[in-house]
């Protein structure tokens, strides 16, 4: 039998190198995963990963049968418009967001999106209206 | 505002501030202090039912004078809605917290024994804290600018994604949660103020637990709303306010290890007081990331920034600095005792765990918090589910193996025979993993991940079946969750790894096979105005089972924007989940004619026999705000049966008429529908779609021009103006045709009549002893003297109709089922545990 000390330290030592090991692990993998933000005038000058926000051009939602794609105009707060292709599913909400973000590349004259982030009006507080044009006396 | 809301959250937080000062001269063991402070608490409390219950009255008598009323509710919402409404917003969610915290403090003011004064001091703060964010941000405002004594008639409505069952019960389960994590948190406070170190981990051991529950509830029930509502197939994104849940209760679930640690070896001390204290600092720093507004670009669920940003700031910096000041000031006195148990043991691999639990939530915290770390060195940045599942994958395997090897060591060593054990376990974990290969499993990675949860699986089974049969069940409570957690990870790598998926476009009426199921979409559902359309979809699965889905999609009539909801079947082994994609309307076949159908006078039509019986009155009030008139229509035809169809005239409120048409049995394609009725004539007039004929040619005429059509010669003769009288409003006249048929001419005159507005209405006229051909007139150019003359022959073969087509993504969910038994199962040893430690706490002396 070792010595139950001894022992113990060289468990230790194996554990926190692991534990070391692990975190580097991490960290390195959280800067590689880190997608930037930027406009779309930016997303379609660089070809590495990015997010963008933007909002849906109206009625341009259109699914391509040939590739399984869903085709879609973005347009951000600068009027710049950007087509859009996202393989996944369709979410639910997605007519109905205020607000796209579309996590992927610009490539080949499109922006191929591998997620897409749909604000649902979770709240409505996004779409406030005057609330005086739904008045009427009581 | 509403004076008595707005006033009843003042005096709530001055009645909040009173007890809290009068706990804190109760310290000095004024006992007449502590009774004014007690009393103090039940008047808060009552003030904060009062608060939400008169917050709840508005909501249901839709007083949209209030702000927070117009914008989360509207007339139409059913109650339970209108009742969830109420969390529906910012304002609301912080009310229920607080509801819920001045409830469980009740309970807590009673069994707080020797810890009340300082306990209740430290959870009035927190309280209060919330509390003054009502203050800053008042659900009973009012509309601005509107002048007194008008009102909205109606709301912007509920979000009709959260208009589902699931979601009126998730909030108030979460909150419970929130609220009671604040309790550890005044526990460890109380304890290192009062440096009574051990007995506050026995006193906050069920709290603690109900956190645990309640809080890992709510998750699994949001990430089955998300799942059942959203379509997107998940249960789980990595979304913030997720990963802003998921956090605590990491914490929650080390800081219960760590108490159970502590009540077995009387150690631990410094770790369980600062993970009671980070298990609430999460809490409030998560408020901060998801209510203030700094995640709104990052986050599905966008809580809008209200103007409490720097209120949220004050709340964190303030039990930041209370808690790690107390910490600090008392960490040296804090008494530790080094170990000897050697690594075999417990309670190592509950130090371990406790350890992979605090990594676990170090590694989401940072994720979730990369938008503001990546500010620190540029442009803000944010993490996705790769990061997530990449590092987490590790470490869910690592956890899985010591989830595992723990039923086989005592606190201070291995158990006697635990080599046995641990053999045959490991036997069985072999032997399953091998026939997950032979299923289809591949991949190095899921293979060892899939080993890992199956050893923890099957070590954790046998020593759940070994506590029942010893007749420990009342322990057997830890176990039992360790079994659910086992099978929610392995429904984790099933669900994201295993499952098929696939979009196709489904032509109605056609089957089509996808993932070896038969599909076929037979048409749009929608048995009111009101209801959303649901696309019905037949299915045969490979074991030749029959049933329908019904995803839906509809139009939002608040946003006029297009909502998708998915539909799911579930099996034992797998669930079958379509989401709609497109829906592409098709067009109806062409009408093969028109007829005036007169009550019991049959009308031939073809090689059919049409009759109209009667009107039928019974479904009258079918569609809420309309009425429905039935029309029974016989139709025979040769060597057939007799079938009976009842097509629908729907007069809308608002003046329009909508034709419901029927199909004919028989006839694919073929479909009768009426365009008008006379109740009092009895007359139906009535449009047969894809029997065949229809608009053999059309042809431009003027005056003496003709047309030629098989033998017939068509010539257009002049307009007969008899009935045409434009001064009483009738624009109605006939047009003459003289036709030539075998040297016999006939004249024959369809009618055409305008009425004021709306359609043309033309009355055909038929060729004599032509077969049915028939003249009916399209458009009239009465400047140029020319019309368009349509010839239509019944002879012709029936037009094509269109059919309609959906895009549905199909996937399959393997095992999904695990996710949810073994969400129930961690509950119900948590349950068991709540049960088993609540006796602990009647150990401890009262105060005073």
């Amino acid at each position: 039998m070792t010595d139950p000390r001894r022992q113990r330290r060289i468990w230790y030592a194996v554990g926190g190198v692991l534990i070391v090991a692990f975190l580097a692990f991490g960290a390195t993998s959280f800067k590689s995963n880190l997608t930037p933000y930027v406009s779309i005038e930016e997303a379609m000058r660089r070809p590495a990963k990015v997010q963008v926000k933007g909002s849906l051009v109206p009625h341009s939602t259109e699914y391509v049968e040939a590739s399984q794609v869903l085709r879609f105009g973005l347009t951000d707060d600068r009027g710049n418009t950007m087509p859009v292709l996202y393989a996944g599913t369709k979410p639910g909400n997605f007519e109905e967001a205020t607000e796209i973000v579309a996590v992927g590349s610009y490539r080949e004259g499109a922006f191929h999106a591998d997620q897409l982030l749909v604000k649902c009006p979770s709240k409505y507080q996004g779409l406030d209206e005057d609330p005086s044009r739904h008045s009427a006396e009581t | 505002m509403y004076t008595p809301g707005t006033l009843l959250v003042w005096v709530a937080f001055v009645l909040g501030a009173v007890s809290t000062i009068a706990y804190a001269l109760a310290i000095r063991g004024s006992a007449g202090a502590r009774s004014i402070a007690r009393q103090a608490y039940l008047l808060m409390t009552g003030a904060i039912v009062l608060v939400s219950g008169l917050l709840m009255y508005l909501l249901v008598t839709h007083d949209y004078r209030l702000h927070y009323v117009w914008a989360y509710s509207d007339n139409l919402l059913e109650l339970k809605y209108l009742v969830s409404s109420f969390w529906g917003g910012q304002e609301g969610s912080f009310l229920l917290w607080i509801f819920w915290g001045v409830l469980l403090g009740l309970p807590l003011m009673r069994f707080a024994r020797a810890y009340e004064t300082r306990v209740m001091l430290f959870y009035n703060l927190t309280l209060l804290s919330l509390i003054m964010l009502l203050l800053k941000q008042d659900p009973f405002r009012f509309h601005e600018g509107l002048a007194t004594g008008m009102a909205p008639l109606d709301g912007q409505g509920l979000n009709p994604l959260l208009q589902n069952p699931w979601m009126v019960i998730h909030p108030p389960i979460m909150f419970i949660g929130y609220a009671s994590l604040a309790i550890p948190f005044a526990f460890a406070l109380a304890a290192l103020w009062m440096r009574r170190w051990d007995e506050w981990t026995k006193a906050s051991m069920p709290w603690v637990l109900l956190s645990l529950g309640t809080l890992g509830l709510a998750i699994m029930l949001g990430g089955y709303w998300a799942y059942e509502t959203l379509g997107w197939g998940g249960y789980w994104g990595w979304d913030p306010v997720e990963n802003a849940s998921l956090v605590p209760w990491l914490a929650t679930a080390a800081l219960t290890h760590g108490i159970l640690l502590q009540r077995g070896r009387k150690r631990f001390r410094r770790t369980n007081l600062v993970l009671a204290v980070f298990a609430y600092l999460l809490v409030v720093y998560a408020t901060f990331l998801t209510r203030s507004g700094v995640l709104g670009d990052f986050s599905v669920h966008s809580f809008v920034d209200l103007g409490i940003t720097g209120w949220l700031v004050f709340n964190m910096v303030f039990f930041i600095a209370v808690s790690i000041g107390l910490l600090a000031l008392r960490w040296r006195e804090i008494p530790t005792e080094v170990g000897t148990e050697p690594f075999l043991s417990r309670t190592i691999f509950f130090v371990l765990g406790i350890l992979m639990l605090v990594l676990t939530g170090l590694i989401v915290g940072l994720g979730t918090s990369a938008p503001l770390l990546s500010r620190l060195w540029g442009e803000p940045a944010q993490v996705g589910p790769d990061f997530y599942n990449g590092v987490g994958y590790w470490l869910a395997v690592a956890f899985a193996l010591f989830l595992g090897a723990t039923p086989f060591l005592g606190w201070s060593r291995a158990d006697d025979g635990a080599g046995r054990r641990f053999s045959i376990v490991l036997a069985v974990t072999v032997v399953l993993l091998v026939a997950a290969h032979l299923v289809g499993l591949t991949g190095v990675k899921a293979h060892l991940y899939v080993g890992a949860v199956t050893f923890s699986l099957a070590a954790n089974c046998w020593a759940l079946l070994g506590k029942l049969r010893q007749g420990q069940w009342r322990a057997a409570g830890g176990v039992l969750a360790h079994v659910g957690v086992g099978l929610m990870m392995l429904a984790f790598l099933t669900t994201g790894w295993l499952g098929r998926e696939q979009k196709v476009r489904l032509v109605q009426g056609e089957a089509t096979e996808v993932l070896g199921y038969s599909m076929t979409f037979t048409g749009v559902e929608k048995p009111t105005p009101l209801a959303r359309d649901a696309m019905v979809v037949e299915v045969t699965d490979p074991r030749g089972r029959n049933f329908v889905l019904k995803p839906r999609m509809w139009i939002n009539q608040k946003t006029d924007q297009l909502v998708a909801n998915p539909d799911i079947r579930s099996f034992l082994t797998s669930d079958l989940y379509v989401a709609p994609v497109e829906f592409t309307p098709g067009e109806e076949a062409p009408p093969s004619g028109r007829l005036m159908l007169a009550k019991d006078r049959p009308t031939a039509f073809k090689d059919w026999t049409l009759t109209f019986r009667r009107f039928d009155m019974a479904r009258q009030n079918a569609v809420p705000g309309a009425l429905t008139v039935g029309m029974v229509v016989e139709l025979q035809r040769a060597g057939v049966a007799p079938v009976t169809i009842e097509p629908s005239l729907i007069s809308m409120s608002d003046g329009t008429v909508q034709a419901v048409p029927v199909e004919i049995p028989g006839v694919p394609g073929g479909k009768l529908r009426a365009t008008g009725m006379s109740v009092d004539q009895g007359l139906i007039r009535i449009e047969l779609l894809g029997l065949g004929g229809g608009v053999a040619r059309t042809a431009v005429l003027r005056k003496g021009e003709s047309l030629r059509y098989e033998e017939l010669r068509i010539r257009f003769d002049d307009f007969d103006l008899s009935e045409f009288d434009p001064d009483a409003g009738q624009i109605n006249f006939g047009v003459v045709f003289s036709v030539e048929r075998g040297g016999e001419t006939v004249e024959v005159v369809p009618r055409f009549r305008s009425g004021m507005g709306g359609d043309a209405e033309v009355t055909p006229a038929t060729v004599p002893g032509a077969g049915g051909v028939t003249l009916a007139i399209g458009r009239v150019d009465a400047e140029g003297g020319a019309i368009e003359l349509q010839v239509i022959d019944p002879t012709i073969a029936a037009g094509e109709a269109d059919p309609a087509s959906l895009v549905i993504d199909i996937s399959t969910k393997p095992l999904i089922s695990l996710v949810w038994i073994g969400t129930l199962l961690v509950m119900a040893g948590v349950g068991m545990a709540i049960a088993l430690r609540r006796r602990d706490v009647a150990s401890i002396p009262v105060e005073g």
